[in-house]
Order: C-alpha cells, then sequence, then structure tokens
C-alpha cells in the first residue's frame, strides 16, 4: 500500500525507466490531442474540409481521405473514443474480475467452485470471435462493444485475483484479523486488496491495450458505432484505397501501433516499479 | 468437572480433506481447561496441535462433538453467532512473520480490536494502544512503525498485545516461542507469564518443546496422531510419565547440565511418525512402542483414570491393565 | 589441545563481508578452533553471530565479491585450505570435510532420486563403477539407519520424512568417510524424538569412523548432550572455550552465563516449586557492520564496567582449550 499510495516512489521508478519515459511521452501526446479535439477541429471527424486524396504534409497534415475529410481530425476524435473504450471496459473488466476473483478466493468451497465455472465457461469463448457475435447480436452501438470487450475478457482478471487472495488469505495475520472478529467485507477490502492491487494494476494496463484493439478491430470490421469515427472504422475504411492514398490506412493504423506499444510498456514500468523483486 | 471451568470440549473432531486423502487431524478429543489455568499441549510436528487449538476457538468448525463456552455450544455456531465472541477468544500464532499484516502500522493492527467492536472514540484508542504497548514491554514509539521494522521477538509482542487487547477469557497459544532465539524465547515466556497470571484466563499453550511447556503450564495433555494419550497435572507428569510416547518424549529432553549428571533412562523410539491419513489400527503409537503387544494392534485403548493417579488421564493397554 | 592431535586447526580466522555502504566489516573475528578426531565440538550462539559464516569460510563456500577470507588458516592433514586452488578445494569438499546443513529440503536435488544423489557425490570423488556407486549408496543408506534401502533408494525427497531427508544429507556427507563433519544446525527442523535419533546416528558414526564433529547449535541442552567441547561466539568472535564439563558447571563468559539462564528448567523447577522468572538477555545481537569501539556484549550486559567500552577484550587462554574474552571475567566466577 506505502508502495502505491506513495506517489513519488512508484512515478519515480516509471520516471527513471527508459521504456516508462517513452510510452508515458506518446501516451501524452495521445491524451492532450483526445482532450484538445474540439478545439484543434471544431467542424468535426465528418466534414469534408478539402479536396478527395490529398497527400499529408501538404495543406493537412495528415491529408483528406476519398471524401475530403481531414485525416487529423479523425484520428484526434479517434483517440477520445479509443481511450474512451479502453478505459471504460478496463474499468468494468477490474471491477468484475476482482470482485468474482476475491469473493471466489477468499470463500472458497462452493462459492469458489460455481464462480470459476461460471469463470471458465467465459474463458472457454473465443475472445475476439466472441465480442464479434455479441457486437452482431446486439447491434453496433458504443455500449454494446464496451460491453462485448468487456464480457469476453474479465475471466483471466479474475484467475489471477483469485490466486492471489487465496495466496493472501491462508497468511496467519487473516486468521488473527477473523479471530478479532472481524468482518468478511473489511477483511476483503483493508487486509487482502491491497495485496492484490499490484497485480491488478499491472494486468489492468495491459488490459486497455487489449481493449483498445478490440475496438479497432470491430470497427474495421464495420461493427462499430457508425456515427462515432474511429480509428479502426479509418483503417477499414482506406482499406480500399490503398494502393492509391497509402496514408488512410497507415496513419490511423501507427495510431493504434503506438498507442497499444506505449500502453504495454507501460505496463512493464509499473510491473517493475511494484515488484522490485521481478528485475534482480 | 466444577463450575470453574471455562471451556470445554467433548469428542472434538476435525478432518482436513487433502488430496492424498482425509486427516483425522483432531480425532474425538475431550478437553477442558479452567478459570486461570493454562494447559498445556505437546506433541510432534502434524500431530493436530494447531488444528486443536483452531477448532477450539472456532476458526476451524468441527466436524463432531461440542464445545460448551460459558452455557452454550458454539461448535456449530455461524459467523454472526460467532462475531461477538470472537473478542473473548483469542490466538497468539507461531510464526511472528506471518501474523502480522505488512502494510499495517503497529498502531493500525493493535487499534483493530478495539474499531471492530466499537470501543472508545480516536482519542480514547490512541491511548488504549499506548498503554497496550507498554503492557507488552515496549516503548509506545513503536507503534508507528511497520512489522519488518521491528526484531522478530517484538512482532511476538505485538501479536501478544492484540490477543489480549480485548480482554480474552481464552487464549490460544500456538507455539508463540517456537520461531524465536533462546534469549528472546526466555523474554517472551517471562512476559507471557506475567500477563497470564494478572488475568485469570484459561490458556491453551501449544509447543513441541517438553521444557518451555513444563515451565508455562499447570496441567499438560501429549498428543499423539490426532489423539490425546495422556493429560495430567505437571508434577504428576514430570515424576512419572505412564504413556510410552510421554516418556520418550521425556527422555529426548535434552537438558543443559553438566554431562556428568545423570540423565533420565532413554526410552528409545524408532522410525517416524506415520500417515496421519492412514494410521495404524489399534493403538496408533504402536508402530513405534517398545512396549507394544498383540492387544494393542486389535483395540484401541481408551482415555481412563489409572486408580491410584487421580487427576490423569492416559490411554495405553500396558498402563490400564496394570 | 595440541596441534599434532587435532584433525583440523583453525588460526585467526577472519572472513569480511561488503556492506551496502560500499565498506568491509568482519563476520567472523579472529577465531581459533582445534578438533581432535572422535571429537565433537559445539559452537554455539544467538542468530547472526557468524556460526554458519565460521563453517562456509572452512569450507571456503562464501558468495563471491560480497565476502572475502581476509586471513587466517585452516589446517587440515598439513595443509592450509585457504591457499589452495578452487580445483583443489572441490576434492577437499565432500572427501575431507563434508558439511550438513540446517534445511534438509534445500540441500537435496528434488528432482533425482535419493540414491543417485548420494552415487553422484561417490562417483564425484571415487574413481569407480556406477553400480558399485549405486551399492555403496544403499550400504550407506542402510548405514544411516534407513529401513529398506533398496527401496528407499529410489524415492524422491518429497516422498521422505524430514527426518529420512536429514539422514539423506548426512549419508551423503559421510560418503567418502570424511576426516571432518560440520554440522549447521542438523536438527533444528525435526521434530524433538527424530532430533535424538539423527543426533545418536552422528555420535555413532563419529566414533565408528573416527572423525572429528563440529556441531552447529543454539539448543545448549543438545550441547551438553552430544558434545565434548564448547565454544562460544558472539558478534563474529570466540567469547568462550571450555570443554563440557567445566563449561556446564559454571561457565565464565556473562553472555554464556545468561545463555544458560534464558533455557527454561521445569525440572529443577518443579522440585523446588519455586518459578523464577528466566533469565533475559535484554536488546538483539548487534548488526556486525555498527560495532563499537569496546565489547560487543556491552550493550546487554549485566557486569559491564567501565573499561568494556575502551577496547574489544583479548580472548584469555588459562589452559589449552579453556578460555574466555571478558575484562571482568576474573571477578566472575
Ligand atoms: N550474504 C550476506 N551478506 C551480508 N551479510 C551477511 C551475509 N550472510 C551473513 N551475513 C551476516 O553475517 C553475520 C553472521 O551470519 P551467520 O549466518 O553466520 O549467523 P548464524 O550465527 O549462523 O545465525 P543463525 O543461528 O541464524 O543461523 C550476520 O550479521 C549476518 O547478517
Ligand atoms: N488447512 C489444512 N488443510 C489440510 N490439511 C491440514 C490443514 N491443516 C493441517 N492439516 C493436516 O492436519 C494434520 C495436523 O496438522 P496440525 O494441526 O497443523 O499439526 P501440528 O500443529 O501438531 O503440527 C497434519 O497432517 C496436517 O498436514
Ligand atoms: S497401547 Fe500398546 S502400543 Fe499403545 S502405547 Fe500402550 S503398550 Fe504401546
Ligand atoms: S567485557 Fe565487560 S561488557 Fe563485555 S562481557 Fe565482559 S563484563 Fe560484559
Ligand atoms: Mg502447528
Ligand atoms: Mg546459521
Amino acid at each position: 500500500m506505502a508502495d502505491l499510495l506513495n506517489k513519488n516512489s512508484v512515478l519515480r521508478k516509471i520516471v527513471t525507466n527508459v521504456s516508462g519515459v517513452i510510452s508515458l511521452v506518446i501516451l501524452g501526446i495521445i491524451v492532450l490531442l483526445a482532450i484538445f479535439a474540439p478545439v484543434l477541429y471544431p467542424d468535426g471527424p465528418f466534414e469534408m474540409v478539402g479536396n478527395p486524396f490529398m497527400p499529408p504534409f501538404g495543406e493537412f497534415l495528415f491529408g483528406t481521405d476519398m471524401l475530403g475529410r481531414d485525416i487529423a481530425a479523425g484520428i484526434a476524435y479517434g483517440a477520445r473514443i479509443s481511450l474512451l473504450v479502453g478505459l471504460v471496459a478496463t474499468f468494468i473488466i477490474v471491477l468484475l474480475g476482482t470482485v468474482i476473483g476475491g469473493l471466489a478466493g477468499y470463500y472458497g468451497g462452493w462459492v469458489d467452485t460455481l464462480m470459476m465455472r461460471v469463470t471458465e465457461f467465459f474463458q472457454t469463448i473465443p475472445t475476439f470471435i466472441g465480442a464479434i457475435v455479441i457486437v452482431a447480436i446486439l447491434g453496433p452501438t458504443l455500449p454494446n462493444v464496451i460491453g462485448a470487450i468487456a464480457i469476453v475478457s474479465w475471466a483471466p482478471l479474475a484467475r489471477l485475483v483469485r490466486a492471489e487472495v487465496k495466496k493472501t488469505v491462508n497468511l496467519e495475520y487473516i486468521e488473527a484479523c477473523i479471530a478479532l472478529g472481524m468482518s468478511d467485507i473489511r477483511i476483503l477490502i483493508v487486509q487482502i486488496l491491497p495485496n492484490v492491487l499490484s497485480t491488478v494494476v499491472v494486468a489492468g494496463s495491459l488490459m486497455v491495450a487489449t481493449a483498445i484493439l478490440f475496438e479497432s478491430g470491430l470497427s474495421f470490421l464495420g461493427l462499430g458505432d457508425p456515427n462515432i469515427m474511429t480509428w479502426g472504422f479509418m483503417v477499414g475504411a482506406g482499406r480500399s484505397a490503398i494502393r492509391t492514398a497509402w496514408w488512410m490506412v497507415t496513419i490511423p493504423g501507427l495510431a493504434i501501433l503506438f498507442t497499444v506499444l506505449a500502453i504495454n510498456l507501460l505496463g512493464d514500468a509499473f510491473n517493475e516499479a511494484l515488484n522490485p523483486r521481478s528485475k534482480r | 468437572m466444577t463450575d470453574d471451568v471455562l471451556i470445554e470440549a467433548r469428542d472434538l473432531t476435525k478432518l482436513h480433506h487433502t488430496p492424498g486423502g482425509v486427516v483425522r487431524a483432531v480425532d474425538g478429543i475431550d478437553l477442558s481447561i479452567r478459570r486461570g489455568e493454562t494447559l498445556g499441549l505437546v506433541g510432534e510436528s502434524g500431530c493436530g496441535k494447531s488444528t486443536l487449538g483452531r477448532t477450539l476457538i472456532r476458526l476451524h468448525e468441527p466436524d463432531q462433538g461440542s464445545i460448551r463456552y460459558g452455557d452454550r455450544d458454539i461448535a456449530h455456531f455461524s459467523r454472526r453467532e460467532l462475531r461477538p465472541l470472537r473478542g473473548e477468544l483469542q490466538m497468539v500464532f507461531q510464526d511472528p512473520f506471518a501474523s502480522l499484516n505488512p502494510r499495517r502500522s503497529i498502531r493500525q493492527i493493535l487499534t483493530e480490536p478495539f474499531s471492530i467492536h466499537g470501543i472508545g472514540n480516536r482519542r480514547e484508542r490512541r491511548q488504549i494502544v499506548d498503554e497496550l504497548i507498554e503492557k507488552v514491554g515496549l516503548h509506545s514509539d513503536f507503534s508507528e512503525r511497520y512489522p519488518h521494522e521491528i526484531s522478530g521477538g517484538q512482532r511476538q509482542r505485538i501479536a501478544i498485545a492484540r490477543a489480549i487487547a480485548l480482554d480474552p477469557s481464552v487464549v490460544v497459544c500456538d507455539e508463540p516461542v517456537s520461531a524465536l532465539d533462546v534469549s528472546v524465547q526466555a523474554q517472551i515466556i517471562n512476559l507471557m507469564r506475567r500477563l497470564q497470571a494478572s488475568s485469570g484466563a484459561a490458556y491453551l499453550f501449544i509447543s513441541h518443546d517438553l521444557s518451555v511447556i513444563g515451565y508455562m503450564a499447570d496441567r499438560i495433555a501429549v498428543m499423539y496422531l490426532g489423539e490425546i494419550v495422556e493429560d495430567a497435572p505437571k508434577a504428576a507428569l514430570w515424576k512419572e510419565p505412564l504413556h510410552p510416547y510421554t516418556q520418550a518424549l521425556f527422555s529426548a529432553i535434552a537438558q543443559p547440565d553438566p554431562p556428568s549428571v545423570p540423565r533420565r533412562k532413554r526410552v528409545p523410539v524408532e522410525g517416524d511418525i506415520p500417515s496421519a491419513i492412514n494410521p495404524p489400527s489399534g493403538c496408533r503409537f504402536r508402530s513405534r512402542c517398545p512396549f507394544a503387544m498383540p492387544i494393542c494392534a486389535e483395540r484401541k485403548p481408551e482415555l481412563k483414570e489409572p486408580a491410584d493417579r487421580p487427576g490423569t488421564h492416559v490411554s495405553c493397554h500396558l498402563v490400564n491393565s496394570a | 589441545m595440541t596441534t599434532s592431535s587435532s584433525v583440523l586447526s583453525v588460526r585467526g580466522l577472519r572472513t569480511e563481508f561488503l556492506s551496502s555502504e560500499k565498506t568491509w566489516f568482519p563476520v567472523v573475528n579472529h577465531v581459533d578452533l582445534e578438533v581432535a578426531p572422535g571429537e565433537t565440538l559445539a559452537v554455539v550462539g544467538e542468530s547472526g553471530c557468524g556460526k554458519s559464516m565460521l563453517a562456509h569460510s572452512v569450507l571456503r563456500l562464501l558468495p563471491k565479491k560480497i565476502s572475502r577470507l581476509q586471513g587466517g588458516e585452516v589446517l587440515l592433514g598439513g595443509r592450509d585450505l585457504t591457499t589452495l586452488s578452487d580445483e583443489k578445494m572441490r576434492q577437499v569438499r565432500g572427501n575431507d570435510i563434508s558439511m550438513v546443513f540446517q534445511e534438509p529440503m534445500t540441500s537435496l536435488n528434488p528432482l533425482m532420486t535419493v540414491g543417485n544423489q548420494i552415487a553422484e557425490s561417490i562417483l564425484e570423488h571415487e574413481d569407480i563403477s556406477t553400480a558399485d556407486a549405486t551399492r555403496r549408496s544403499v550400504e550407506l543408506m542402510d548405514l544411516v539407519g534407513i529401513s529398506e534401502p533398496a527401496v528407499r533408494a529410489h524415492h524422491y525427497p518429497f516422498q521422505l520424512s524430514g527426518g529420512l531427508r536429514q539422514r539423506i544429507v548426512i549419508a551423503i556427507a559421510l560418503a567418502c568417510k570424511p576426516k571432518v563433519l560440520i554440522a549447521d544446525e542438523p536438527t533444528t527442523a525435526l521434530d524433538v524424538t527424530i532430533q535424538a535419533q539423527v543426533l545418536r546416528l552422528i555420535d555413532d558414526l563419529k566414533t565408528e569412523i573416527g572423525m572429528g564433529v563440529i556441531l552447529i547449535t543454539h539448543d545448549l541442552g543438545v550441547v551438553a548432550e552430544w558434545a565434548q567441547r564448547v565454544m562460544i561466539m558472539y558478534a563474529g568472535r570466540k567469547v568462550e572455550e571450555a570443554d563440557a564439563e567445566t563449561f556446564f558447571q559454571g561457565p565464565a563468559h556473562p553472555y554464556s552465563q545468561a545463555l544458560l539462564g534464558s533455557v527454561p528448567r521445569p525440572d529443577a523447577q518443579i522440585d523446588s516449586g519455586d518459578f523464577a522468572p528466566l533469565v533475559e538477555i535484554p536488546g538483539t545481537v548487534p548488526p556486525l557492520n555498527k560495532l563499537g569501539p569496546g565489547c560487543a556484549f556491552a550493550d546487554r550486559c549485566a557486569h559491564r564496567t567501565a573499561g568494556c567500552t575502551q577496547a574489544v577484550p583479548d580472548f584469555i587462554e588459562v589452559a589449552p582449550g579453556r578460555g574466555v574474552a571478558c575484562i571482568n571475567a576474573g571477578d566472575l566466577s
């Protein structure tokens, strides 16, 4: 707990780590883009602002697409969606995974058996195909996309949390708390959760990247919300013009690549900062 | 037994389900402890001492038998029913490194008993905790430290402080000095004797070290493979242990006396403790007993009081038929 | 003790470790000891007194880079082990000197049958066939009192109890009939009845093959029962040495006295009915990199006088094998 609350120490460790710095810089740019998208491009990403197929680094930084829409505006607005999906889906995943894994690990017995059966069921769903099916059935809206991603991804986290909780729950200090009459909820939150937190933070940060990839994949296949500009949608739309206008595919593709890479690097940096032992 | 009995177990049985099979860790044990009394529980590792201690204060639920505490049988109380009793039934664990949460300060750890049971306000709790720390022989400055910042002996003092915080009436001490260096062990033993003398609580003091038990206990129960084989007042047991296993334990005590001083007669025991999953039939000690007879394999000896030794109970065909 | 009768003699041994502040500090400091064949020397002290480091220094099993031997000699069979090459030293270990460690599980390979492990250590030192080594390993298991040795030889360590595992470790240590056996808390992890069995085994074998034994322990009862001579260590130094009889009649160093007084003695107390509190040694062993100029025990000593913090007391040998390092020891006995 001390580690995590004492932001200085964890932050310092991340900042002194090369990949940590790189990832922070990339993510910083993307976050700024997302925040200031309406200021930079007040007309929105769907507005036709110039001629079609204008190459990048001319009048428009990243050029225009086949309808003359500014690709840079699309990247900026797409960043909002990617981050939103990544964060909200991860939040749901972490919540589900921690609650289910925590209860299963703490109570054991039939609670554990039941919850792990359910978890196993969800784990057997092939993740991406599962997400496609869910969105195809429920309809392509942003909440459905987020929900689909969360549903197919929470199970591994639940197992991870369960394993960590099981490790902690057998320690004598937990028994001492039970002997004092501490309530289960309090034991879970005050005594056990802090021990699980670093695992959840690391797994969760990687989960953000996975969720962004999923969303891009769904949009690419045309299963994204049609009223929203996303990176995956841009790649999908530019696919047919790849010979004439390479930038339509490449630029949003790079945006996805860098974002996912940066988040993964940050996850690793977190891992190192929270478990100094993992390195040496 | 008189009304002085604070806690009394009858036919207490606790099974552990392991991948290798069912372990009868505690198998039909009778036991009672009076107000102000310390019952010493001795036996080799794996014989079920910890399981018995934990079951007695209901950290485990027994599979069979009763636990009379006050005028109630708490053997099958639910978590909710147990909660108000928790402060009265306490435990000190063996490993002072595992029994304190490494992420909480000493003050947080010692405040827990009071906040759980809603005793005092913030200011009062601060003061009670300071007093508690001093009661176990530490300076209240220690309160802001974390467990890894203090020594093993000091940690064990904190664990004891937590156990006595709510003035418990039953305290199970599970090998509280086994993990400590001799010199520190002496400090903790002295502290526990002092606290116990002033409290009037019933203590179950578990150890594999007969010398420590002999120093702490009023009465001693000897455990082997889930059963109590002998239960006697300390002085009687020390003068003349009756069960062959007790005799073996006694003769294995290494006394720090000059080599020229005569030692107790050695009762050799061969071999290892058998598996608790598959204990020998009849008397469980027979695979190692130097006096084993045919009847020992056929019939299980009962825990009986020999005519000439009131207060002592032994389960051995040799003793009981004599 | 005269050198001629000793199988192992250690003179002025000093081992240093690197502190986190990058300075070298001694963990074994000017230690002398002698062991005769067929004799057990007990080395006693609290945790962190340097007992294990002494043993590791003798065997030259110190971690590289953070530790170094900084003087002294270790004489075994006319050779000074501190000057041998690493290759030569490897041959000495297991052959002339063996060690038994505290935790039997960690000193055995979990993935190899115990029979193979014993055979392996024989093959390491002797030029015999695998079949002969296997046969010898079964004999050794029989020697250390394992029933059905031919069957048990095929077992893996996890299939054996702690007592049996420790016997295997002893069998490996004895495979080449060493001249010296160093046993570092060989029974601390074992139950009392098993403990007695293992110590009896070491004692019998010692007489049988005439080896010298260094028994490291913190249990004075075990010392009284199994050792002929006693050496008390504190903060890396030898503070008292005596034969067992003299020592238990009345130790001379305040630390030894306190150690002996801190052992619960129900026998005596049940007879007299008088349960006096045990002797407590206040505080703990000081960190060895932060020792002051005087006697390292001064902070915890009930007999401290002004002179104690001036200089480290010399170890005064009043007779061969009998001595004490305390400026007030003369007034204590
Ligand atoms: N790898 C190491 N690095 C630094 N210091 C060490 C190291 N190993 C041991 N020491 C220090 O050397 C001193 C002696 O340690 P040693 O292990 O010999 O004690 P011991 O007497 O065997 O204790 P125990 O009874 O706990 O086994 C201690 O102060 C210890 O902290
Ligand atoms: N939580 C548990 N799950 C399964 N088996 C256990 C558990 N606790 C103890 N046992 C088994 O029960 C027996 C008695 O154990 P324990 O009460 O810890 O003995 P002791 O305290 O005397 O060493 C042993 O065989 C042990 O392996
Ligand atoms: S009943 Fe038989 S086997 Fe058991 S302790 Fe008595 S004599 Fe030994
Ligand atoms: S030299 Fe002084 S401080 Fe050290 S043991 Fe002797 S009396 Fe105590
Ligand atoms: Mg136990
Ligand atoms: Mg050691």
